[in-house]
């Protein structure tokens, strides 16, 4: 295919769906308006009807779709397992120490950011329910805070505050307690992942029945499956292929 | 649309433009990382702040860290 007729046949294209596009854009709502029915479905589901979720994204997230975030929960530790299983130690590889880099800008500012960003990870966690957060979110912001630490200088860090063995534990803790706060609701007498702890006060911390259970479960298995990642990616530099 | 929110959206095309045109990998993991950051702020003017809690974290730090990862043994086996 020549040149030309290759920048023809582009702009032939490029046109065609050029205004598809357009038109189907000047059929949307208006930015920002909503006119779906599903919001004011949900929204009294979360709030009135006996669950007394302030926040609406995660009662989404754990109850209405707990399903959904097990599965993805599955996902993220298959993912995790896809990391490990790639980066082990092959037979032609040794380990190698070289002196670890830092920049002192990053040294500097992370003890004033570690404690309250571990707290703030906690937060995020605990009160995913009345405000934006949950187990996810709290989960990232807790692997991100670790892994500044390691940043500042310190692999060490990583090594003696989280060690391989005991994330592994806690990654396979966080999933298996989601597994088992929705057959514990079965053993209830309810539906696998119906809620049937009492609903708590709306807007209170202690507020939505098991949701609380649910998001602190994905939240310790986020942070340490993300940081098991981060493990295995520092060992893959610490080895040398004997060759 | 509110001018705060085109000015935000400019600045998330903008970023996502710099991160493709950014040819050298370790540099362009940096980009990636300024460009996760402005799509958190993206969410967050559009009311979307637990999508942003989750953009932050994995979209500016965790992502960027391990292209680094990938990069620096890449270089290492060179």
């Amino acid at each position: 295919v020549s040149g030309t007729l290759r920048v023809g046949l582009f702009a032939i294209a490029a046109c065609a769906l050029g205004g598809v596009l357009l038109r189907g854009l000047g059929a949307l709502p208006e930015f920002g308006h909503y006119v779906g029915p599903y919001g004011d479905v949900v929204v009294p589901l979360a709030v009135d009807h006996g669950r007394a979720i302030a926040n609406v994204a995660t009662a989404i997230v754990f109850d209405h779709r707990g399903f959904d975030t097990l599965g993805e929960e599955f996902i993220f530790v298959a993912g995790v397992a896809g990391v490990a299983v790639i980066s082990r130690r092959l037979r032609d590889e040794s380990r190698r120490t070289d002196p670890q880099e830092h920049v002192e800008a990053v040294a500097s500012v992370t003890p004033y950011v570690l404690i309250p960003g571990l707290l703030y990870s906690a937060y995020t966690v605990f009160s995913g329910g009345i405000s934006p957060g949950g187990g996810f979110q709290g989960g990232a912001i807790l692997a991100s805070v670790v892994v500044l630490a390691f940043l500042a200088g310190d692999a060490l860090v990583l090594k003696y505050v989280a060690p391989k063995d005991i994330l592994e534990r806690f990654e396979g803790f966080g999933v298996s307690a989601f597994v088992g706060v929705g057959l514990a609701a079965v053993l209830a007498g309810g539906a696998y992942l119906e809620n049937f702890l009492p609903q708590g006060e709306l807007g209170k911390l202690a507020s939505g029945g098991t949701l609380l259970l649910l998001s602190t479960a994905v939240g310790i298995a986020v942070s340490a499956g993300m940081l098991l990642v981060v493990h295995e990616s520092l060992a893959q530099l610490e080895r040398r292929t004997d060759s | 649309m509110d001018p705060i929110l085109v000015v935000a959206v400019l600045l998330v095309a903008g970023a996502a433009t710099v991160v493709v045109l950014t040819r050298e990998p370790r540099r362009q993991a940096v980009a990636l990382g300024f460009y996760g950051t402005t799509l958190g702020v993206l969410f967050v003017l559009l009311h979307a702040p637990d999508v942003a809690l989750s953009q932050l974290a994995v979209g500016s730090v965790l992502v960027p860290l391990v292209v680094l990862f990938a990069i620096a043994k890449v270089q290492s086996v060179r």
